[in-house]
């Protein structure tokens, strides 16, 4: 009540102190009958309205106003002429003017708008008009985009159509990032562009669009035609505070025409930041199983590697690097059919990398220790190129031609003390790439696809490796006093592939594929025992010269129906291979036939539980790196060789996956079993002694493979928080021999259990905590196992729009390690401050900041057990800032 | 409660007694919503001038509601269809609102006041089809629009809930283009009065506090799905979208 009365104090006073003006009267008809809802606007002498109100049931108003002097009023009403009255306002109110309306003479029967649409829809593509859209205070294109309906971009620049995020933002249909399209829209000015287009069901060949089954989603922005050529883009410079020499220094400059387009990238660092995983979607874009992409699983397999093995950390605290890249990118559209793509980048790398440890063996009888201190450093330098032309011939014909050059040159050096020797291992390896892709796309029929791919690719890569000392007395009675090996694994892969892709008018989809593919590959490697330097001799049965041919001729037919609930997909894959080994000029030759058969069945029972299965018979063709004949050096104390003999190994594999409810549910399980049973697996014989060890590959029947995992996620909204557990487990059984045993069974397990929450407050706090235990057992005629633990705590702090903070910390459990070296704690921070969204920001990373050292790690095998001792890169504070120009 | 359940009887049973056939207006409007999945519907807004109500009825038979997903892989897509056409019924001799909506698969009927739009008249004019529009700016429950009028057509009437121009809507869509409305056609006809009667089978009848709470306290999605990010995934905004036409009412803060 009290407020009441305050309120009418209150319109009483303001109505004095600004002394309004009443108008009223009435509307009337010439019967004089009164006209409801005629809307009566008073306007200024510039026909500006200043107040408007409606008349009543009883045709009466009441309109208000401020302004004094000549002002207009007028009436309107439906079919009725519109009547206007001059009144002049002097300080009273002015009572009764009554407006009386004729009727219209020729009444309105209809209109009919042609609209101008900001937004078009032409089936999947959305179309938005920039302009409608843009409100001039945008500097760049995330700016533009967030003022796009239906686009959700988040701090981080993620672009999200509903949940679902985008694949890539083109222009003119061109894309220069893939998924790292956040360097774009963080950085192109908004001004060239006339188009913003979201395209649903986006297909990487736009021949397949609405053929493929895909829910994919990207962006496209077209330019204006007439756009003025600028250069932009970024730079960000981060300096060691406390902890001199760290530095990062990031940059991307670029430049958009219609017809060209540039985009420049650097990156040095050494804080353990890999450059070229910035542009590796660009190197190798991740079109797996799309069609068009045979070869694309072919490569050489390097045969030895320092061990630089990195223990299971983030890869920045392990990576002591020193990097430099650069990358250039370009497209040239050379006329409305012929667009060239190139990509360049030069990267060097400078890794320095600390381990010691010890491997304790215990097999048989033998029992032995071995400690190794290790530190090498590895250099690298790459050149890569890559060019991409796409020619379309038709509106429905496509044809596309990519081709790759790599180049890589990597010298490693290592100082090992092996239990009391100081070895110096040198390891000099190349790869040379060269890569040729045809792909012509034909779409046929409005719902038929064929394409054509041939391929053609050449990789080498050869390694040097030597050690300067001769520690395989026991193996070899030459007085020798130093190795070397040169190795050198070539291939060679041509294949050709036709593809068609129909899909039925149900909307079943039927695919079938054929093509011929050879491989060929050619290893040859040479290990030689030295005296000060001088070939002493080629030891037999160490060397390889082997040309392995392949060819494999294949139809493959997949079919994927759907009756109510149930997917089914069927596929047959019939191959004919045609072998040819060639060992030390002996050849043999096998032409096997198989067929490998998979079926999926696909139930939704209903809208909460959901059934995937499938299952497969595999047969697969030994590849090179099991077939030779020789031993090859494949580490300081290592050697090993393959079978000597064609063959092809048989298993079969089931899944099963489970489902109860949606993702964004309260409650969401997933359960997920996979099992293999392989019928012949490839195992090894192995001699293990002090200072070496040799394995042999041999073939081994039946091999069980079980993997369990399953997750459970509730949300409790009383703490507005979720619970995710999750439990897997994984066994392998299978045989080996070891010191001319007999067969002896390894049996491995492996189980993890753990659980977080993680909230999702509104405000400024969020947290997210979580622990998971590994269990790792190895079952041989004794049994080793242990228990490590791994548990996080982050923070989340968002002061507000302009800073924010995030603390992640992590501790680190072995359970078989001594007490004083078992727990290792790690504390990162990284504040992010914006002095001027997307022009200027402020960054402030901490890392390692509880400054731990080293890193010790517990692991087993069938054969040993072992510690190892990893070198942590320091604790640093860089100081950051970004700046875009 | 009652009395509307009385009102609405009461006007059915005008309804029944043939209460009269009169010439009314029907108004068309396109609307586009763009949302997370972007479409078109349509709508037809019928004035009945003389009695100072107006009723706006989606169209049921548009593309988008018929259009049946159909999903060839593992996706989840939620897609929420209401079976019914939603409408909005305006009544300003009674000052009442009722509007029908499907709130996660349930029907309601809503009930408030008539709304009071307090529209700032912007000196702007643009001119489409021969007709000269007028610019207006009015916030309305959490989001703002953008209108434009004409005078020619002296009718506070226009579609959903907006309405208190003087004039006709012939445009409106709010700041962030989600929600656009562009009238089609407009034209007089005879129609029959049972046109502006709400169906209230199966409804539940819930005044507009109520509906607030039903559409928006229940935990928002967003949040929910936070949670069940995998590590390293950052919360760097947590700001959560209330996405409905209306996200923000008279009585919140």
């Amino acid at each position: 009540m009290g407020k009441i009365k305050l309120i009418f104090f209150f319109a009483f006073f303001s109505l004095n102190a600004i002394a309004q003006i009443k108008i009223s009267g009435s509307v009337i008809d010439i019967q004089n009958k009164p006209i409801l809802s005629a809307s009566i606007i008073l306007k200024d002498n510039n026909g500006k309205i200043i107040s408007y109100t409606y008349s009543n049931e009883l045709g009466k108003y009441n309109i208000t106003t401020n302004n004094k002097g000549k002002l207009i009023l007028a009436a309107n009403a439906t079919r009725f002429e519109q009547k206007s009255i001059d009144i002049a306002i002097e300080g009273n109110d002015i009572k009764d003017i009554v407006f009386d309306l004729t009727p219209k003479s020729n009444e309105l029967q209809e209109v009919i708008v042609t609209a101008f649409r900001p937004i078009t829809i032409d089936g999947d593509k959305v179309i938005f008009d920039v302009k409608s859209f843009a409100q001039g205070n945008e500097q760049v294109v995330e700016d533009l985009l967030k003022k796009i309906p239906g686009l959700n971009i988040d701090a981080n620049g993620t672009i999200k159509v509903g949940n679902q995020e985008i694949e890539k933002v083109m222009i003119d249909g061109d894309d220069l990032f893939d998924r790292g399209y956040k360097i774009l829209t963080k950085n192109m000015p908004v001004s060239p562009i006339e188009k913003v287009e979201l395209l649903q069901r986006y297909s990487n060949n736009k021949h397949l669009k609405g053929i493929e089954s895909t829910n994919k989603v990207a962006l496209n922005l077209t330019l204006k035609e007439d756009a003025k050529r600028i250069w932009f883009g970024n730079m960000q410079i981060g300096y060691g505070l406390v902890t001199a020499n760290r530095y990062e220094v990031k940059s991307n400059l670029m430049n958009f025409g219609k017809k060209n387009k540039h985009y420049f990238l650097t990156n040095f660092n050494n804080i353990g930041f890999d450059a070229i995983g910035d542009i590796d979607n660009l190197i190798r874009p991740q079109r797996v199983s799309e069609p068009g992409s045979i070869g694309d699983d072919q490569s050489v397999k390097s045969l030895i590697v320092l061990g630089f093995e990195m223990p299971n950390l983030k890869k920045r605290r392990v990576n002591l690097n020193n990097a430099e890249m650069l990358s250039l990118n370009s497209i040239f559209t050379l006329s409305k059919k012929v667009k060239l793509k190139t990509l360049g980048f030069l990267n060097t790398d400078e890794n320095n990398f600390f381990r010691n440890g010890f491997q304790q063996f215990s097999v048989g009888n033998t029992t032995f220790m071995n400690t190794e201190d290790f530190n090498g450093r590895k250099t690298q330098l790459t050149g890569f190129g890559k060019v991409d032309v796409t020619y379309d011939i038709t509106k429905t014909k496509t044809l596309e031609y990519t081709g790759k050059f790599n180049k890589t040159n990597e010298k490693n050096r290592s100082n090992l003390l092996f239990n009391n020797d100081l070895l110096n291992e040198q390891l000099n390896a190349n790869n040379q790439l060269f890569d040729q892709k045809v792909v012509f796309t034909n779409k046929f029929k409005e719902k038929k696809v064929f394409l054509l791919s041939g391929r053609y690719i050449n990789e080498k890569t050869p390694q040097n490796y030597s050690v300067n000392q001769f520690i395989f007395k026991d193996l070899f009675s030459e007085n020798a006093n130093s190795t070397t090996q040169f190795s050198e694994n070539r291939m060679k892969f041509a294949g050709i592939e036709g593809h068609i892709l129909d899909k039925k008018e149900s909307g079943d989809l039927l695919e079938v594929k054929f093509g011929n593919q050879l491989r060929i590959d050619q290893l040859n490697t040479r290990f030689e025992l030295l005296e000060n330097g001088n070939n002493l001799s080629l030891p037999t049965g160490y060397q390889n010269k082997l040309r392995y041919a392949t060819n494999d001729l294949y139809l493959s037919a997949k079919y994927r129906f759907k009756i109510k609930s149930f997917t089914l997909l069927t596929q047959s894959d019939f191959h004919q291979l045609f072998n040819e080994l060639e060992n030390f000029n002996v050849k043999t030759n096998q032409n096997p036939f198989f067929i490998i058969p998979k079926i999926g069945f696909d139930w939704k029972i209903n809208d909460k539980n959901k059934i995937v299965t499938s299952y497969s018979y595999n047969t697969t063709n030994a590849g090179v790196l099991d077939v030779y004949s020789g031993f090859v050096q494949t580490g300081f104390r290592s050697f090993s060789k393959g079978l000597e003999d064609f063959n092809q190994l048989n298993s079969s594999s089931a899944i099963l996956n489970y489902t109860y409810g949606n993702w964004g549910d309260k409650f969401f399980a997933n359960t997920f079993i996979l099992y293999t049973k392989s019928n012949d697996f490839f195992s090894t014989n192995s001699i293990i002694a002090q200072n070496f060890s040799q394995s042999e590959k041999i073939i081994i029947k039946d091999r069980e493979f079980v993997s369990f995992s399953t997750s459970i996620d509730r949300y409790f909204k009383s703490i507005k928080s979720n619970l995710k557990i999750n439990i897997g487990a994984t066994t392998t059984n299978f045989k080996n021999i070891v010191n001319n045993s007999s067969l002896r069974e390894v049996k491995n397990f492996n189980g993890d259990y753990g659980f977080e929450l993680r909230s999702g407050y509104k405000g400024f706090f969020n947290y997210h905590i979580g622990t998971k235990w590994n269990y790792n057992q190895v079952k041989t005629t004794t049994t080793n196992s242990f228990t490590d633990n791994m548990s996080f705590l982050d923070l989340s702090l968002m002061c507000s729009d302009q800073f924010n903070l995030q603390v992640q910390s992590e501790r680190y459990f072995f359970g078989n390690l001594s007490n004083n070296s078992n727990k290792y704690y790690f504390l990162d921070l990284e504040a992010r401050y914006v002095v001027k969204e997307n022009k200027l920001t402020f960054f402030l990373s901490g890392n390692n900041l509880f400054n731990t050292k080293t890193f010790r790690n517990y692991s087993i095998s069938d054969i040993n057990i072992s510690q190892t001792e990893y070198r942590l890169l320091p604790r640093y504070v860089l100081l950051k800032m970004e700046y875009r120009f | 409660m009652k009395r509307i359940i009385i009102i609405i009887l009461v006007m059915a049973i005008q309804s029944v007694k043939g209460f009269g056939q009169n010439k009314m207006l029907n108004v068309e409007y396109e609307i586009f919503y763009n949302t997370d999945i972007p479409n078109t519907q349509y709508a037809n807004l019928f004035v009945n001038e003389s009695k100072e109500e107006s009723i706006y009825i989606k169209k049921s038979d548009s593309k988008v509601n018929k259009q049946v997903k159909r999903e060839e892989d593992n996706s989840i897509s939620i897609t929420y269809k209401s079976k019914r056409s939603s409408a909005t019924y305006f009544n300003f001799k009674k000052d009442t609102l009722i509007s029908s909506e499907n709130v996660f698969g349930e029907e309601y009927l809503i009930t408030e006041k008539t709304p009071k739009m307090h529209w700032e008249l912007i000196d702007e004019t643009k001119v489409k089809d021969a007709i000269t529009l007028s610019k207006a700016i009015c916030e309305f429950r959490g989001r703002k629009y953008i209108a434009w009028y004409a005078l020619e057509f002296p009718l506070k009437y226009g579609p959903w809930k907006l309405h208190g121009l003087p004039g006709l809507i012939f445009e409106v869509y709010d700041e962030t283009k989600r929600y656009n409305w562009y009238l089609k056609k407009l034209n007089y006809e005879t129609l029959d009065e049972s046109v502006f009667v709400m169906d209230t089978q199966k409804a539940k009848i819930i005044d507009i506090k109520e509906y607030a709470k039903i559409k928006y306290n229940t935990e928002s999605t967003d949040e929910k799905l936070l949670t069940k990010m995998p590590r390293g995934t950052t919360i760097v905004s947590s700001q959560v979208f209330r996405n409905g036409l209306e996200i923000k009412f008279e009585w919140e803060k």
